[in-house]
């Protein structure tokens, strides 16, 4: 029962990896120089977390969730702006799903979902600019 | 079955009646020592905006964000805890040690950078103890701590 409720809250997670990972492809296209590098550098990571994700749920008897064929974008992506705001908001709502995960795993899964809180944290500053006090808990923001 | 049915209806109808249920709250004492690690590293921002004046807006914006965890980690529990027990973070308990500030600022910034770390460190240890919703903050509070020590590093 323990086993199907991870594999649940873990397909929550790579589901928005997946979206992360398409943003990554789409925001990438605008962006020119260092920011270039570094949404390649956020795309490869977010592969990686993805695969990760993917072989946990196997691993449990799971079915990983494929990703959808193409996402809606919730702004349009033309500017160098409007890719880093896109990017910022991605990591922003990854962070929380992962926030969740924390409260939904145990032990070494619970670890790996409060990584994936950090990286995304991480990530939504680097794009922002800024920290925020308490990234992935919406209800904590403003 | 049915008398336990009756006592939860009971209880549902009493709005005034007193919410907290009389077992101690498992995660209080984490709740506290993690809220007294944390003014330590707020105490540790201060003596460093205190040696070094200078050093720009980073560090207050920083050291902003952690009395947010502290306020956070005392939570709405704190007013019926304070009157059963003092709170680690009173003013009758001893100031928080931080260590001698680094001589220079760039080494201070280091000196906080790796503060930062260690904390993250110990949240994510510290949420594998707490309850789902303690957990989700603490793993929260550790994010941002790492954070910190990104921006520090690349102040």
């Amino acid at each position: 029962m323990t086993v199907k409720r991870d594999v649940q809250v873990l397909a929550r997670v790579l589901a928005a990896e997946h979206a992360v990972v398409y943003g990554y492809g789409v925001a990438g296209a605008r962006l020119r120089g260092a920011a270039r590098t570094q949404a390649t550098r956020g795309w490869t990571a977010h592969r990686r977390r993805r695969d990760e994700l993917d072989a946990t749920i196997t691993e449990r008897g799971g079915t990983p969730p494929p990703p959808a064929a193409a996402y809606a974008l919730p702004a349009p992506v033309r500017t160098d702006h409007e890719a880093r705001s896109l990017l910022t908001m991605l990591e922003e709502r990854l962070a929380a799903v992962w926030a969740d995960a924390v409260a939904d795993l145990h032990g070494p899964l619970r670890s790996l979902a409060a990584g994936g809180l950090a990286d995304a944290a991480v990530a939504a500053a680097r794009w922002r600019g800024s920290s925020v006090p308490f990234p992935g808990l919406p209800e904590r923001s403003g | 079955v049915l008398a336990t049915g009756g006592v939860l209806a009971l209880s549902a109808c009493l709005p005034g009646a007193d919410p907290e249920p009389a077992r101690p709250d498992p995660d209080l004492l984490l709740r506290r020592r993690v809220a007294a690690q944390v003014h330590e590293l707020v105490a540790a921002y201060a003596a460093v905006i205190a040696a070094f004046p200078d050093a720009g807006r980073l560090l207050p914006a920083l050291a902003a964000e952690h009395r947010a965890h502290v306020a956070a980690l005392d939570g709405p529990r704190a007013s019926t805890a304070s009157s059963a027990s003092p709170s680690p973070t009173s003013s009758a308990s001893p100031r928080p040690t931080v260590g001698p500030v680094p001589s220079t600022p760039a080494a201070a910034l280091g000196w906080l950078a790796g503060l930062e770390r260690a904390a993250a460190r110990r949240r994510t240890e510290q949420a594998l103890r707490a309850g789902p919703d303690l957990a989700r903050l603490l793993a929260s509070v550790g994010a941002c701590e790492t954070t910190h020590a990104l921006l520090l590093e690349r102040a």
